[in-house]
């Protein structure tokens, strides 16, 4: 199944990259994950060097930061999930990953001196293992993979990288963050989207996917939910398409009283985010409870600044600028069927 | 100024104080703070003063810490960046200073104030009182303010820029306003839209923002000291408001003025009650009701064919009319003494 139509057809409208310069956010609960719809976007992006029937769709870069997650997790959901094989891309100069999460807060592995050697001699063979003792899978129940209690939690990888980050950088499209700071976040991802333009002399347009950028706020209580916005859209000067997934879960917005900071400052990023952003896709779980053949429900609104910006002659606002809510049900598998409320297979 | 005696002239009155804000005419409003939230952004409201100000040759300037992309007209000043607060004033001038009359909308308020540092008074002397420019300001009301840990008697952002501001511009959804005064009607709580109110998860309301319109709630502030108070609706305009742009202009001129009370408008007035609309417009004659008293061609016909028993017992002997047709069944308990009477 070509990667393109992993994407059900009914969403196809909503992770279509627009022509213009576009910020989309995205947001979860706990219960609701969005790693699908991420991988999803992946799939669109991605998706016309390995389905030759849209040979005329524009080619399209990809640039994963994630916080929350580490490579082998997307390796093996997007091949799971999307049919795609990321590890392959990477090679090929589609995609560069920036991992937020095991140079910053894993700890570093007693191995670490050994692996002084490239750390592109990393075997495939056994990643898929890895990847399932790395975190569990976020998501409807049923696809927690199983865990093979003999071998040790580590990622064996990053570490040796931390110590030479930028000379890694080309050699296995992997660019770690070794240091919470913003400064350092957005060099390092600028550094990434280069390296993407570079083999191909024509501009080729960028997505940059940002999972969970809230996870810094709390790590790092100097940064403030304004700083991290204007990080973002001065990324989006350069990126031309900018996926910025959020965590929106009523216990980090939802106010105390009296409100703590965290509280604040992630009530804060959401709104911000919302408010520059052109679509917001959320993700929750059913309203009227468990359900065995829904996992949540898809809401899709038009954001706060509205697609081109607040000026165009043509202000034909199409059906899909207008709030809408799908349910979806992400299967053991992988794949994921999106249908009207009643639409279900019953 | 004399009260408006009749409500024609108090609607006249109140649209022509809004559609000079809209169309930035001097000394109409030097400051407009506009708020807005999720439900209802500010992005309509802004795309429509710069059209007016664009047709009117007003230099429109943006400071912008969320849109990368306006009009090829407008002038951009972008802040989102690490500019600092006298940069982005620098450039600020700098955007004006060749204009007689400029507009300067800032897309969040509270990003200049806190975040690049700039006093509200330092904005408003360069805009308003050196260049006699117009400010239109948007908060974004959902955003909270944080504790003021340096300074901690200091009034809240918010707060000062409602003090200073000559006109306060409230956005809101129509179709949520809609929904409130149904809630009202019926003496029920009004439902809670938005972030935090809905189910968890859920950022934006499915109401938010329709395209059939905003609502404005302002509040204009007179040189008298007497502050007005009017809901408004302002429609998306289309090419057809405007004139033909003339030679070296990006738009023509406003045709005719579109922002209505909301009182005015059909959808809001519409009372289902049955009574009749106050202002006219958009309601009929027939009566509302849950049941359908239509009657379809064929029942109208089989009333047409009913012979009442007056016009039976005319006939010759009598007619067969106006007897009691009953066939007794085996249950019936026929009592003669009854019938005797």
């Amino acid at each position: 199944m070509p990667p393109s139509s992993r994407i059900p057809p009914l969403l196809q409208p909503y992770t279509r990259l627009p022509a213009y310069d576009s910020l989309f956010l995205l947001t979860s609960t706990l219960g609701a994950s969005a790693n699908w719809l991420i991988i999803r976007f992946l799939c669109e992006a991605l998706a016309n060097e390995q389905d030759d029937a849209g040979a005329e769709r524009e080619d399209v870069a990809v640039v994963l930061v994630s916080w929350m997650r580490d490579w082998d997790f997307w390796k093996s959901e997007g091949r799971k999930g999307g049919g795609l094989d990321l590890e392959r891309l990477k090679r090929e100069g589609r995609l560069r990953f920036v991992d937020g999460l095991s140079g910053l807060y894993l700890p570093s592995t007693p191995e670490a001196p050994q692996q002084s050697q490239p750390p592109v001699s990393t075997s495939g063979a056994s990643m898929p293992r890895v990847a399932q003792n790395v975190l569990p899978v976020r998501g409807p129940p049923g696809r927690i993979p199983t865990r093979t209690p003999t071998a040790p939690v580590h990622i064996a990888k990053p570490a040796s990288e931390t110590l030479t980050p930028q000379s890694s950088t080309p050699a296995d499209g992997q660019s770690p963050l070794i240091s919470p700071d913003l400064k350092t976040l957005a060099t390092t991802i600028q550094r990434a989207m280069e390296s993407l333009k570079n083999p191909a002399t024509r501009s080729r347009k960028t997505l940059l996917i940002l999972d969970s950028p809230d996870a810094l706020l709390a790590t790092q209580p100097i940064i403030t939910p304004s700083d991290l916005c204007s990080t973002i859209l001065q990324l989006h000067e350069k990126a031309s398409h900018v996926l910025v997934h959020l965590n929106a879960d009523d216990a980090l917005l939802s106010l105390s009283t009296p409100p703590q900071p965290l509280e604040v400052e992630g009530h804060n990023l959401l709104v911000k985010m919302a408010h520059v952003s052109s679509r917001i896709l959320s993700c929750r779980v059913l309203d009227t409870g468990v359900a065995r053949d829904v996992s949540g429900v898809l809401r899709i609104t038009g954001g706060g600044s509205n697609t081109e910006g607040w000026w165009d002659e043509s202000d034909n606002r199409s059906e899909e600028e207008q709030g809408r809510e799908l349910l979806y049900l992400a299967k053991g598998d992988g794949s994921v069927k999106v249908f009207e409320r009643g639409a279900g297979e019953g | 100024m004399p009260q408006p005696v009749t409500y024609a002239q108090h609607a006249r009155h109140s649209t022509l104080m809004l559609s000079r804000v809209l169309s930035l005419r001097t000394n109409a409003s030097p400051f407009t703070l506009v708020l807005d939230d999720l439900n209802q952004p500010a992005g309509p409201l802004l795309k429509e003063v710069t059209r007016r100000g664009l047709s009117r040759n007003v230099n429109v300037v943006v400071i912008s810490f969320e849109r990368k992309r306006v009009h090829p007209a407008v002038r951009l000043v972008p802040a989102w960046g690490p500019q600092t607060g006298e940069q982005i004033l620098a450039l600020l001038e700098n955007a004006m200073h060749d204009y007689k009359e400029s507009v300067v909308v800032v897309d969040s308020l509270y990003e200049l104030l806190v975040t690049k540092g700039i006093d509200m008074n330092t904005i408003f002397q360069l805009v308003a009182v050196k260049y006699n420019s117009i400010l239109f300001g948007v908060y974004h009301a959902d955003v909270h303010n944080g504790p003021n840990t340096a300074n901690p008697y200091a009034p809240q952002p918010l707060d000062l820029v409602k003090y200073m501001a000559t006109t306060i511009l409230t956005c809101q959804s129509f179709a949520q306003v809609l929904a409130d005064k149904r809630a009202k009607e019926r003496s029920i709580a009004s439902p809670l839209h938005g972030i935090g109110n809905e189910a968890e998860g859920a950022v934006q309301a499915l109401t938010s923002n329709t395209p059939a319109g905003i609502v404005l709630a302002a509040e204009f502030r007179r040189r008298s000291g007497k502050p007005e108070y009017e809901t408004f609706f302002l429609r998306p305009s289309t090419p057809a408001d405007y004139n033909a742009p003339i030679a070296g202009m990006q738009v023509g001129t406003l045709k005719l003025e579109f922002v209505t009370l909301l009182n005015e408008h059909p959808a809001y007035c519409k009372q289902p009650e049955g009574y009749g609309s106050p202002f006219g417009g958009g309601m009929t004659d027939e009566m509302v009701s849950t049941f359908n008293l239509e009657l379809t061609a064929k029942q109208k016909e089989a009333r047409e064919g009913v012979v009442l028993p007056y016009f039976d017992a005319q006939k010759e002997g009598g007619g067969e009319g106006g007897r009691i047709l009953y066939d007794m069944g085996v249950e019936d308990d026929f009592d003669e003494e009854e019938d005797e009477i």
